[in-house]
């Protein structure tokens, strides 16, 4: 019984939460509202780290907090919830991101609270419930929930055309691959059933060697599809470019969510279940992944739009990640998924220090910044911080997650081993621009001309140091024990090499 | 009893020690007046350097006495996965001299700042925790006991250089230089961190766990030669070309000369650390340290020559026009440096690390002095506007005449590795270069009795009378002037002391010959700058594309710019119409399809069938349906 009721209630909490808010219990209290929501997410937070640790501590176990019953259908085998690594892993990151995201709502977010804070609530929930679904159809209606999250999310606050735009194709090319994907599970569902075996995704991933690899193909290409959009990957990179261009503060959880839901999505599934259809596209991967580096690096050195380039730049960290995982070494895939981490904390972090930026100059636009060290000494400090895990400098997350991305993508040992180590030397090569682009954007915003004139800059407001106070914490304590996630990720990445066969 | 090995960790983090103190004392709100303050940083961070410079000196002597012993330790600090990084101390002769060279310079440093700080008192806190921070990554640099440390904590110094040089950050020059010089050493840092990473898996590819400790110095040369032997030699001689590239870069060579002159915007005691030891010398020690695994791809050092002579070269000869004091200096450092690279380009270990000494004391001491006149005369820094200064500050004019006479190699410490080198290249038959080092020298006589000339010989051009040059910084230069004449005797004397390690004490021999050619070239570039600058019985040449290529820096800035931003925005500019008209087209394909269809199904469901739009459609798709057929019908025929 106890184990029936944990995952499932763990992952569903956010969304009674949400619920709670906007069926109006708090009615219009704004204050009322967005202390539950803070306060609530604190404690989640601290749930998700508890579950993270017990996880990383009890490795043995399969699935931390199992929840198994039945009320799917008769014939699905029962529902199963339950926690990998990398899965507890981004549920405690995505709680933190919720989480300071919710802190700097308070200044960033001013009306349609009632909806904000619930909605941002249900996404939490439905990435929650994506992460550690062990049913199909429970995965793709997670995975179709969220986006139509992201969607509501953001027509009504993003009343931009670009940013509509971008929702709408968003949702599109969603929901066209979770129904490809739909499709390709009933296959597995039926081959399993055929087989007498409890169709669900711990026994489709137990028993995949003994699938062919024409109908692992098939499952194969919709679950890199969502991935790639979520990542995203060219040219899927357009939509969610409309959301980030548009997002403030706040909203960074939204696409972060994003990101971190696709690179689990291709950590579980592409790389770990579908190993052997992997191994084939892996080189191929690879090169694609080196091309978004080189084109998404270049595409934010020379943009003028400070959230658009940040959003090339994100675009860009991630796709290093996907590359070191192609390397399909161990310390490639934890080097992925640190690079994932560190990426989403840096990030979160450049994004609030750049919309606190372009908050104070009221434009996004870099030619219009400057000179913003001497009004506000803590923000252009922080930020240097961030900038420099961003960089890559020692002492940092970003460091580590570099030195480990670099050397996974030279201990390869793939049949195609070559090809890999030429995208390694081709990522230094791309990262290069992107690198010049944040020390430009850096000293673009916070030193050069004063374009103070006509603003009333103000530094940091407490909520919004103490937010990115907790980013850079974890940033600079990550560089400095990296062994907090490696450790717990090693263990993770043995058993995804286990899965195949040089 | 606290042994050498504790001693040499204490050297090490006292200065990182003395930066949290006095970053400590600037956050706690004690509310001293802001002089006490001021003068508690200085005397902290002094005892701190004075402290170091003791005990560098103890490991120095040391290592010279226990010959054959290396001090080495370390701490594991940092494990993942099955890669374990060490911190650790690795102290040779080499590393032993390169310390007791920096904690030298760096004590010059803090014994030069206070007079300068005190001039407009600004940043004295931050000036210290940043001077503090530089000498720790230093040290943790020069001793450190393997690659990665080496790598990791060059990439730290990037940091404080690109903070020094952005330290007066309300000048537009210092944000538009810092913000060159971090982008330059962050890539050249990027390269030499993707080299290492890549030796630290090949070298150990056989092996199931990588050992300790992680690409140590000890056996850097086993190392080597495992990889060389296991690897594909394009892999190998690809991983040396990436560690060549990352030090040529960083040691600021033609077209990165930014690295150097970049930081012309930095406070002057720190500007003349960085110009002499930093920049240059991190480079060039990183190469001495993996001189063995270079060794093993001898088609490389060819680069190092080429870069070598061409920056040594280019740096002369626009030093040679420049009329900036600070830009002078940053030449003259880039351009030795250049020569010390040219000199491991031929494999002349030992002789590099002789001239790189040598001309690091002479640089460091033309430096502080011509900045010590920059400070009398109300920080004039042209010296198109200087002039006579030679009655009015008689020290500094020996000072730097002593340091440019050095420099010239016409006697003093300049003078040996200089013999040597030409005795070697004309030993060795290389004609070619045997030239260009003779041009080079002749070219430096010229810019540095240039300067010498302009700025204490004539009359004084300036409009603020100078002052007197605090006790202070004179005394800082007479410790420098001492090194700075006797050095080269003595290491010349006892190389064979030095090297007894590693034993390649073999500097070579000088030619009699090649010594007096030598010195006719040089006197000749003395005497031309004396013809003049001083008696003015000639005009100064007028070889115009000479002047225009001097006064541009042969085009340096603008390849480092076209490589990178130019040709990055270039290539930006094509993604960025491929992503405004190409993708966002594509994205419209299915939007206007449906459109279509929608407007077709639309019409169709209007039940008017005699409409034109009905028969048009019903035409376009009966010729259609015919050009197919008859299409397919061909084919099967044929």
């Amino acid at each position: 019984m106890e184990n029936t009721v944990n995952t499932f209630i763990y992952s569903l909490l956010p969304l009674l939460a949400g619920l709670v808010i906007f069926l109006g219990l708090f009615k219009n209290n704004v204050v009322l509202i967005r202390r539950f929501a803070k306060y609530f997410s604190l404690l989640f937070f601290v749930l998700s780290v508890y579950i993270f640790f017990f996880k990383s501590s009890n490795f043995e176990l399969d699935h931390v907090f199992l929840s198994t019953f039945y009320p799917i259908s008769p014939f699905s085998g029962g529902y199963i919830t339950g926690f990998d690594t990398p899965g507890s892993l981004f549920a405690a990151l995505i709680s933190l991101i919720v989480l300071i995201c919710f802190v700097c709502a308070k200044s960033s977010i001013t009306k349609k609270q009632k909806i904000f804070y619930p909605f941002v609530l249900f996404l939490e929930s439905s990435a929650l419930v994506l992460i550690s679904a062990g049913d199909f159809y429970v995965f793709c209606a997670a995975a179709l929930f969220e986006v139509l999250c992201v969607y509501i999310l953001a027509n009504i606050f993003m009343p931009q055309k670009t940013a509509r735009q971008g929702t709408k194709e968003y949702l599109i090319l969603n929901s066209f691959f979770i129904f490809l994907l739909t499709g390709a599970f009933s296959l597995i569902f039926a081959l399993l059933r055929h087989n007498g075996i409890d169709a669900n995704i711990p026994n489709f991933i137990h028993n995949c060697r003994d699938i062919s690899s024409s109908i692992l193909f098939i499952v194969f290409i919709p679950l890199l599809g969502l991935s790639m959009i979520k990542l995203p990957f060219f040219p899927l990179h357009r939509p969610l470019l409309g959301i980030i261009e548009n997002s403030n503060a706040s909203f960074a959880c939204v696409f972060l969510t994003e990101f971190i839901l696709g690179f689990y999505i291709f950590i579980k599934f592409n790389l770990y279940a579908l190993a052997p259809v992997f191994q084939v596209f892996a080189p191929i991967i690879a090169i694609f992944a080196i091309f978004n580096v080189i084109y998404f690096s270049i595409l934010a050195f020379g943009q003028i739009d400070l959230k658009k380039s940040l959003g090339y730049f994100a675009f860009s960290q991630s796709s290093t990640a996907i590359c070191a995982a192609c390397s399909l070494s161990i310390q490639g895939i934890e080097g992925a998924i640190f690079q994932c981490f560190s990426q989403s904390l840096i990030l979160l972090g450049l994004f609030l220090c750049f919309c606190f930026a372009s908050k104070i100059f009221k434009t996004t636009k870099l030619p219009f910044m400057g000179a913003l060290a001497t009004h506000c000494p803590k923000l252009a400090a922080l930020c240097f911080i961030l900038t420099l895990a961003a960089l890559a400098m020692p002492f940092t997350s970003g460091f580590c997650a570099r030195f480990l991305c670099l050397c996974g993508g030279f201990s390869t040992e793939i049949y195609s081993q070559n090809i890999i180590w030429i995208c390694t030397i081709l990522i230094l090569i791309g990262l290069i621009p992107g690198m010049f682009y944040l020390i430009k954007v850096y000293q673009n915003i916070f030193f050069g001309t004063d374009e103070c004139e006509k603003c009333k800059p103000h530094d940091l407001l407490r909520h919004n140091t103490v937010a990115l106070l907790i980013i850079v914490g974890c940033v600079c304590a990550l560089g400095i024990t990296p062994c907090i996630l490696s450790d717990a990720v090693s263990k993770y990445a043995d058993m995804v090499i286990s899965m195949f066969l040089f | 009893m606290i042994d050498i090995l504790t001693l040499a960790y204490f050297m090490v983090f006292i200065p990182l020690i003395c930066a949290v103190v006095v970053l400590s004392l600037k956050l706690l709100p004690l509310k001293l007046p802001q002089k006490i303050c001021d003068c508690a940083n200085s005397a902290l961070s002094m005892l701190a350097s004075f402290l170091t410079l003791g005990i560098s000196l103890l490991l120095f002597e040391y290592t010279l006495t226990y010959q054959g012993y290396v001090l080495e330790n370390n701490y594991p600090v940092c494990a993942m996965q099955n890669i374990l990084l060490y911190f650790g101390i690795y102290t040779d002769n080499l590393s032993g001299i390169f310390i007791v060279l920096l904690s030298l310079f760096f004590f010059i440093a803090n014994i030069f700042s206070f007079r300068y700080l005190l001039q407009n008192r600004q940043g004295f806190a931050r000036f210290y925790i940043y001077l503090n921070f530089m000498q720790f990554f230093a040290y943790c640099f020069f001793a450190s006991s393997n690659l990665i440390q080496s790598v990791v904590f060059m990439m730290a110094q990037s940091l404080m250089l690109y903070l020094f040089a952005n330290f007066y950050f309300q000048k537009p020059l210092s944000q538009e230089n810092s913000k060159k010089v971090f982008e330059t050493n962050v890539a050249a840092d990027l390269i030499l961190f993707g080299a290492s990473v890549a030796f630290l898996y090949f070298s150990t590819i056989a092996t199931d766990t990588i050992n300790a400790p992680t690409l140590g110095f000890n056996n850097i040369n086993s190392l080597g030669l495992y990889s060389f032997a296991s690897l594909n030699p394009l892999i190998f001689a690809l991983i040396c070309l990436l560690f060549i590239i990352g030090a040529v870069i960083k040691s600021a060579q033609y077209p990165f000369s930014i690295c150097a002159n970049g930081n012309s915007q930095a406070p002057n005691p720190v500007f003349s650390i960085i110009i002499s030891l930093i920049v240059p010398g991190q480079a060039i020690f990183l190469l001495l340290r993996i001189f063995p695994l270079l060794n093993l791809t001898p088609a490389l050092f060819e680069i190092l020559k080429i870069a070598g002579i061409i920056t040594a070269l280019t740096a002369a000869l626009s030093a040679a026009k420049e009329n900036d004091i600070k830009q002078i200096c940053a030449d003259l450092a880039v351009s030795q440096a250049g020569i010390s690279l040219f000199i491991l380009g031929f494999k002349m270990y030992d002789v590099c690390i002789f001239y790189f000494l040598c001309a690091a004391f002479g640089v460091a001491l033309v430096s502080y002095t011509l900045n010590t006149v920059s400070y009398s005369t109300g920080s004039q820094e042209n010296i198109k506007f200087l002039g006579g200064l030679r009655e009015k500050l008689p020290f500094l004019t020996c000072a730097y005449l002593a340091g440019a006479i050095s420099l010239c190699g016409f006697v003093f410490s300049g003078f040996y590795p200089k013999a040597i080198l030409l005795g070697n290249l004309s030993h060795a038959g290389k004609t070619i270069y045997l030239t260009l080092i003779l041009i080079c020298s002749f070219v430096t006589a010229f810019y540095l009795f240039r300067v010498y000339f302009r700025v204490f010989e004539g009359n004084y051009r300036g409009t603020i009378e100078p002052k007197r040059a605090s006790r202070t910084m004179i005394a800082a230069i007479l410790i420098l002037l001492l090194p700075c004449i006797f050095f080269g005797f003595i290491f010349y004397n006892k190389a064979g002391a030095f090297f007894t390690l590693s034993g390649r004490a073999n500097l070579g021999g000088s030619n009699p010959f090649m010594n007096v050619l030598a010195f006719l070239i040089s006197a000749a570039g003395y005497y031309l700058a004396y013809n003049i600058y001083f008696t003015k019985r000639l005009h100064s040449l007028r070889i115009r594309p000479l002047r225009r290529l001097a006064a541009r820096r042969f085009f340096a800035d603008d390849i480092r710019d076209f490589i990178f931003r130019d040709f990055i925005l270039f290539v930006y500019r094509i993604f960025a119409f491929f992503e405004k008209y190409v993708l966002a087209f594509f994205y419209a394909i299915p939007a206007f399809l449906s459109a279509v269809i929608s407007f077709i199904v639309q019409k169709t469901q209007s039940a008017d069938l005699n409409s034109r739009f009905f028969k048009a459609l019903i035409w376009i798709f009966l010729i259609t349906l015919f050009t197919c057929l008859i299409y397919f019908k061909t084919g099967v025929v044929r």
